[in-house]
């Protein structure tokens, strides 16, 4: 047993514990753990390989140094999800490549008006997909967003964070959330609606 | 379609409406085809995104790369303190107590080996057998070399002791 797999059976409670003491050791472990859903996370609100690689990285080492602010009010993962999202909005802001449609007449002016955004309900477009299909072509439209409208999408439907906290993580308005959110998910089922209808033709 | 009656309809659908909201806006949408059409739009949408999970994208690289790059972020933004394969430092009582409990054990060993030994060397004289027992006590020694001839010196070797002496002679 290699001296890296001492925490290999630990409770993540105990592997939190030793490593918010400076245990780097259990702070590898907890790497190993989550290194794959971290980067996951990365990776699905920047969308650039190389990129998520290095935020992931950043975020973690960004960890280390802010650990024992971590009370365990939430588990690890969601907290170090959050840390990781954090850096990924730093990189993003830094990269200044935010391009948001903040009202409905920017959205007007980019993609034809809201109307033509909402898909047509009377008969379920995705009957009939295969799971993994459909997840692929969701990963798909979710690549078209824009970043903005992505991180969005991203927090509140898959880390499922309310309007507050996606809005302490933007540094913006709760008003500008719902604003954002509405927006991202308008372009995410005109994408989406696009694509299944251009797979039944093809 | 109003943009404030949109965004409603969708906080609606989050959970983030309070309750007097949340019937205010239904009885607003009892008269707005629209406002139906698209809560029913997001309905969908929100169940199709939550039918199934999010695709799967491992880590690209092997741990010990990734943790490699980890480790030397650390180094590098702690400095000195930086991030290596070992438990932290231990506080200096602990690490008194690390070297003093084996030393105390190894005391107690010795003590009681002494103790023992004075036992017996009081059981030998209060039995009359004193001379019985220090021969027992005594180096067995036993030649392991014989006088040579010529060359004047004798030898002895201790097994029990793990000792060889040697007398060398003038003559």
């Amino acid at each position: 047993m290699s001296e890296n797999q001492s925490y290999e059976h630990f409770d993540e409670s105990e592997v939190v514990t030793a490593a918010q003491a400076g245990d780097s050791l259990a702070f590898e472990e907890l790497v190993r753990r989550h290194g794959d859903k971290i980067f996951r996370r990365a990776l699905s609100m920047l969308r650039d390989e190389d990129t998520a690689l290095d935020m992931a990285q950043m975020a973690w080492i960004k960890a280390w140094k802010r650990l024992k602010q971590f009370q365990g009010d939430s588990s690890f993962a969601t907290w170090m999800t959050r840390v990781t999202i954090n850096v990924c909005l730093d990189h993003i802001r830094k990269m200044k490549r935010w391009k948001f449609a903040e009202s409905i007449e920017d959205l007007d002016e980019n993609s034809g008006g809201v109307e033509r955004k909402l898909p047509v309900v009377e008969t379920n477009p995705t009957e009939g997909l295969e799971r993994e299909e459909l997840r692929e072509k969701i990963d798909q439209a979710l690549g078209q967003l824009s970043e903005g409208h992505r991180a969005v999408i991203v927090m509140h439907t898959f880390e499922e964070m309310a309007y507050k906290e996606i809005a302490d993580a933007m540094d913006c308005s709760i008003g500008t959330v719902m604003s954002r959110l509405f927006y991202a998910r308008r372009n995410l089922a005109s994408i989406l609606q696009r694509m299944l209808n251009e797979g039944e033709t093809s | 379609m109003n943009e404030a009656l949109a965004i409603r309809i969708q906080a609606y659908l989050d959970g983030e409406l309070s309750r007097e909201a949340s019937e205010q806006l239904l009885a607003d949408l009892d008269s707005n085809v629209e406002g139906r059409e698209l809560l029913a739009a997001l309905q969908a949408e929100n169940a199709l995104l939550s039918s199934v999970s999010e695709k799967e994208y491992p880590l690209p690289v092997v741990h010990g790369y990734f943790w490699k790059g980890i480790a030397e972020g650390i180094a590098r933004e702690t400095g000195s303190q930086g991030l290596s394969h070992h438990r932290p430092a231990v506080e200096p009582w602990k690490r008194w107590l690390s070297w003093l409990l084996p030393a105390a054990g190894a005391a107690c060993v010795a003590l009681v080996g002494i103790q023992q030994g004075w036992i017996n060397g009081a059981s030998g004289k209060m039995s009359g057998d004193g001379d019985r027992s220090k021969l027992r006590r005594a180096p067995s020694f036993h030649e392991v070399d014989s006088r040579q001839q010529n060359a004047g010196f004798i030898s002895f070797r201790s097994e029990s002791e793990g000792v060889s002496v040697v007398w060398i002679s003038n003559d």
